[in-house]
């Protein structure tokens, strides 16, 4: 099981700066689906780099998948030489995304955003238009169904205008 | 027809199946509730998972 939770408040409690993206981006918008991890867009600056791998190092993080053994070291370094990873920690999965298909980066995607107060803290998520577009652009067939989804989550959100939509709920 | 409009037939079909009484359940709360709901149900996955699994041992 992940820890949604303890993750997202173990990266934002060192202040990293990230949006979260896929399947727990969907929850927060009202998704029914069920999602194992957790999928982030982080900044790429030096300060940022250094911020992810000190608010993961206490949790053992390993590349996910990988057989036990290799020589993978968690730091800044590792970070900067690579973009996206797929992560196991002792708290969940997480990908730890440097760049998304149809989105781009985490500068491209700020504008894009809404910020969520999860956990007493503020955390960006992508909107929900956006959302749909970057997994559109990914071009998965076993998004089709989450990508319905979302889809009638804004067509009821066109529809109703009552306090039920997220952003009149995005404060907590 | 304008590029807006265009909907995609397929993701139109999938729509036909979303139940979408799930969904106003959900909007009905906050984005925080529904993270920790979310956590909950996974939680019972891993149980229904870890039963089988216990399950399929005694067979």
């Amino acid at each position: 099981m992940t820890d949604f939770k303890a993750l997202l408040e173990a990266l934002t409690g060192a202040g990293v700066e990230l949006i979260l993206v896929g399947g727990l981006a969907g929850i927060a918008h009202g998704s029914a689906r069920l999602t194992q991890d957790i999928d982030i867009v982080y900044a790429r600056s030096d300060e940022n780099l250094e911020k992810v791998a000190r608010a993961l190092a206490q949790h053992h993080p390993y590349l996910r998948g990988a057989p036990p053994g290799l020589p993978f070291k968690w730091d800044a370094a590792t970070l900067r030489h690579g973009l996206n990873f797929t992560l196991e920690t002792t708290l969940g999965d997480i990908d730890i995304l440097g760049e998304i298909t149809g989105g781009g980066g985490y500068e491209d995607l700020l504008a894009h955003t809404i910020e969520l107060q999860l956990f007493n803290r503020p955390v960006l998520c992508l909107d929900l238009d956006t959302l749909i577009k970057t997994k559109r652009a990914a071009g998965r067939p076993k998004d089709l169904e989450a990508i319905a989804e979302l889809e009638a989550l804004r067509d009821s959100r066109a529809e109703d205008s009552s306090p039920t939509s997220l952003e009149e709920t995005a404060a907590g | 027809m304008a590029q807006s409009d265009w909907k995609d037939p397929v993701i139109e079909a999938y729509k036909r199946d979303v139940d979408l009484t799930l969904l106003r359940k959900n909007l009905r709360l906050t984005p925080e509730e529904r993270i920790l709901a979310a956590m909950e149900l996974q939680k019972l996955a891993e149980e229904v998972r870890r039963a089988g699994r216990e399950a399929r041992r005694g067979l």
